[in-house]
């Protein structure tokens, strides 16, 4: 589900890759890190075996910057494609918001293609979502990717869509190893996110009709719609799973090279980008740059804009880190409630300790006694005469024959 | 399943809406927190990995990246739960050689995620986590007692900007 945070001006979208294995999802994610602009793309992370396959998801967050005074984010997800990951795939598309199903274009895999999208159906289902009924309250959109078009023998786009696409969804054509086709896909499914939010979000008819721009009831309302989690644990794998090897993680970085399908020709160098490039101002941060002060946004509230809240909403800006300059003087310490009393009872138990030690001492070491005022001294000789000197003019037998 | 798929469509539709004073007693918990445990930055992400709020620090990694991990983290963690007979492990916890971490639910859809020195004790995290998960959690039960009448609108122009917006970035590649 959308997060719309009108406190901190952000609208975060959840757009999830499936597909059946080995069909490009990766790869797709991939060269998205690798060709947009640097300041869009944050850092790639993967949770995959050692092999390299998909075992949780990838994960790129995309930033479209400041759209109509809010900034604008995707978060893009791949999915394992592996039958016997089913509940991953489950956890992933929690909350999706727009769905890129990327099929392979080989005839021999089209049986694989059909039982993923039923698959997508099926765990969509279960949490009360739909790709199929778009007047539905939970639809999903999605757009087709018929990828690998250069493999020879690819089925034509309409015989896979006599399969996949009864219902007219749109489809792209690509070739993601060489990066054609990726970003027209992501174009079609974040257009239908968008318009989809914009439907649900629309201004009321009446404001509509006057032109009037938009007015939160309360200032900075946040919304944080989420399904919940209940997908439901396959009881058994339903195909012997081999044991996945050990994961990796890596982020920040393409991954190593996957194996994929073998192609005719060699595997070509990305194409350079055609015309005039828009060359993007650079950013300090390479990954999400901070927010900068966009005076538009004042256009689309009428209300006066509050006073803003140090570190409120969920962006990554530097101002974050800053918003309590004190707080590197916190790191390591203990807690502060209660420390100052804890640190007294500590230092009276110490002198408490320190006192009975001296009187220990000035008991039973004359030299210390002797520090001791003279009075003190006496009384302290008087008591310990009471306690260890013997009876005057007793002294025992044995020791006044020794003595004489 | 029916009625898990009901319930879920439920809670769907029944969104959450903070507006600023809700906004303002997040910060002010998460920065009271920080101060007491001696964390360096704590984070408010809910289940589907979209970041709520943060203070503290601001880390090396992407925020965003730490998100979507917390919660693909605890939605395996949830799965787990459920195989041994519980509905949810409430608090997770991880220490490295100089990092530690300390996650916790609250309520069904939101995370609270704790990043703290390790030579910081881990249990007074975990106290003044549990603490901390106390007041977000009234935050979250205010949240979700208000009147949902009118929810948020974006502007006209949102998704005909949004459409230029894809159009300048990716138009070329």
């Amino acid at each position: 589900m959308v997060q719309i945070n009108f406190g901190s001006r952000e609208v975060s979208c959840k757009v999830v890759f499936y597909g059946p294995g080995m069909s490009g999802k990766t790869t797709n994610l991939e060269v998205i890190h690798k060709k947009a602009p640097k300041e869009t793309v944050g850092e790639m992370v993967s949770i995959a075996t050692e092999t390299d396959r998909t075992l949780y998801f990838d994960f790129l967050p995309m930033d479209l910057g400041q759209v109509a005074g809010m900034r604008t984010r995707f978060q893009l997800y791949t999915v394992p494609g592996q039958i016997y990951y089913n509940a991953t795939r489950k956890l992933v598309l929690q909350g999706v918001d727009g769905v890129i199903f990327v099929a392979d274009s080989s005839p021999d895999k089209m049986p694989e293609n059909l039982e993923s999208l039923n698959n997508l159906r099926e765990n969509l289902a279960e949490m009360g979502l739909t790709i199929d009924d778009t007047a539905a309250s939970g639809h999903v959109p999605v757009v087709l990717q018929y990828n690998k078009r250069d493999l020879p023998g690819a089925l034509s786009v309409a015989d896979m869509n006599a399969q996949l696409n009864p219902r007219g969804w749109a489809v792209q054509e690509a070739c993601a190893r060489d990066g054609k086709g990726v970003f027209t896909t992501l174009k079609d499914i974040s257009r239908l996110v968008i318009e989809k939010l914009n439907k649900e979000h629309a201004p009321a008819a009446a404001r509509r009709r006057t032109g009037a721009n938009l007015t939160p009831v309360q200032p900075n309302p946040v919304v944080v719609g989420t399904p919940p989690a209940s997908p439901t644990v396959p009881a058994a794998a339903p195909a012997p799973a081999p044991a996945p090897a050990q994961p990796q993680i890596s982020i920040g970085g393409p991954n190593p090279p996957r194996p994929t399908w073998s192609a005719p020709q060699p595997a070509p160098a990305p194409a350079p980008r055609p015309g005039p490039a828009p060359a993007p101002a650079p950013r300090p941060a390479p990954a999400m740059a901070p927010r900068p002060a966009d005076a538009a946004k004042d256009r689309h509230l009428s209300k006066p804009k509050p006073a803003p809240i140090e570190g409120a909403g969920g962006l990554p800006s530097p101002e974050l880190g800053r918003t309590d300059p004190n707080l590197k003087s916190f790191r390591g310490q203990p807690a502060q409630g209660g420390g100052l009393l804890r640190t007294l009872v500590i230092v009276l138990l110490f002198i408490l300790i320190a006192i009975l030690i001296l009187g220990a001492l000035a008991l039973f070491v004359p030299a210390v006694r002797a520090l001791l005022p003279i009075g003190l001294q006496q009384q302290i000789e008087k008591i310990m005469g009471e306690t260890t000197a013997p009876p005057t003019g007793a002294m025992p037998a044995d020791e006044a024959s020794h003595a004489g | 399943m029916p009625d898990e798929i009901a319930a879920n469509e439920a809670m769907r539709l029944k969104r959450l809406v903070f507006y600023a004073e809700d906004q303002q007693r997040i910060d002010a918990a998460l920065q009271g927190f920080l101060r007491k445990a001696g964390a360096t930055s704590v984070a408010v992400v809910d289940t589907e990995g979209h970041l709520v709020a943060r203070q503290g620090i601001k880390a090396k990694g992407d925020p965003a990246s730490l998100a979507a991990l917390v919660a693909g983290a605890f939605a395996g963690l949830r799965q787990v739960a459920r195989l041994v007979g519980e509905a949810d492990f409430r608090t997770m916890s991880h220490a490295g050689q100089d990092q530690a971490i300390h996650m916790t639910l609250i309520g069904p859809r939101t995370l609270q995620v704790a990043v703290f020195p390790a030579s910081v004790k881990a249990g007074m995290v975990a106290m003044f986590s549990g603490e901390l998960a106390q007041q977000l959690a009234a935050v979250l039960a205010d949240a979700e007692k208000r009147s949902q009448d009118a929810p948020p609108q974006l502007d006209q122009g949102f998704s005909q900007a949004a459409k230029s917006q894809l159009d300048d970035l990716f138009g070329n590649l």
